[in-house]
């Protein structure tokens, strides 16, 4: 797996791509709305800067990064109040509200390994094979911690999806 | 067949990401490099007179005065043998002190009696109009 580093053009099309389900990533490592946003930001614009070499398939990376920058920033806010009404990081058409957030819950109760396989295959689009080669797992790995936090995910929100 | 997964995957598509404010770019300011070419000039500048205020305070040299006749004259005595004196030293230590103190007072300018440095500096006031 070699790495490169990214033009301006290629930053702001990863943003485009995959910003809205990064930031809802970092959501689920605790922090609002806006913070996310801003650890999200901050990725890239490091990316931006120049001078990171990025893998072939940079998303898997991105999320590591993400992640990293949202535990640093839960700690520089750890003083700050959590907000009184739930925050929603998803939208679905035509769905309750309390569908969406039983989703979060789900999504931020699960391993942090099995939460990354999800948003990777299911909001960032790559295939089970593309997350082994980004994540240097194992293919069998990826599998069984895709299908583990399906499992999950089908447990928590048992009754919305038999709906 | 029913795949349990395909029917989790389908109702997660459901669900959209919020969407994520437009990455704010910073432009480098076009003011930039001329601001920064005006204090590197104003920089070089306050360096370059600092070391040439400084360079001339150290060229100032303090006029040389010059010593009385006599001071002179006990300055340009001829002075012991260095082999001499260390020989001296190694053979008998008491002796070479005393030869030491006499010399001393030979050359170093003398405050007290006739001779007195502070004589010598009265008399050449006197003489001076």
């Amino acid at each position: 797996m070699q790495n490169d580093k990214l033009t301006a053009a290629q930053v702001k099309e990863l943003y485009e791509k995959h910003g809205s389900a990064l930031a809802a990533y970092a959501c689920c490592c605790g922090l609002d709305f806006a913070a996310a946003e801003d650890a999200v930001q901050q990725v890239f614009l490091k990316l931006l800067r120049g001078g990171t070499a990025v893998p072939r398939l940079p998303v898997a990376y991105l999320y590591r990064c993400v992640r990293n920058a949202s535990l640093n920033l839960r700690r520089s806010r750890m003083h700050q109040t959590d907000p009184v009404e739930p925050e929603k990081w998803f939208a679905r058409d035509g769905g309750a509200p309390e569908e969406i957030l039983a989703l979060q819950g789900a999504l931020s109760e699960l391993p942090e390994e099995q939460r990354e396989v999800v948003f990777l295959r299911m909001w960032s689009g790559l295939t089970l094979k593309e997350i082994a080669e980004a994540t240097k797992m194992p293919m069998n790995t990826t599998g069984s911690r895709y299908r583990y936090a399906l499992e999950k995910l089908r447990e928590r929100l048992k009754p919305k999806v038999a709906r | 067949m029913w795949n349990p997964d395909e029917d989790m995957e389908q109702y997660l598509r459901e669900f959209r990401p919020r969407g994520i404010r437009p990455l704010k770019i910073e432009e480098p300011s076009r003011h930039f490099w001329p601001k920064t070419l005006a204090a590197a000039a104003a920089i070089a500048l306050a360096a370059g007179l600092s070391i040439r205020l400084a360079r001339r305070e150290t060229a100032v040299v303090p006029p040389r005065v010059e010593p009385p006749a006599q001071v002179r004259a006990a300055l340009s005595e001829k002075r012991m043998n260095p082999f001499l004196l260390t020989q001296l030293a190694l053979e008998d230590n008491r002796k070479f002190g005393a030869v030491m103190s006499e010399e001393s007072r030979k050359v170093l300018p003398t405050l007290q009696g006739r001779g007195s440095m502070l004589r010598v500096f009265a008399a050449e006031q006197r003489q001076t109009p």
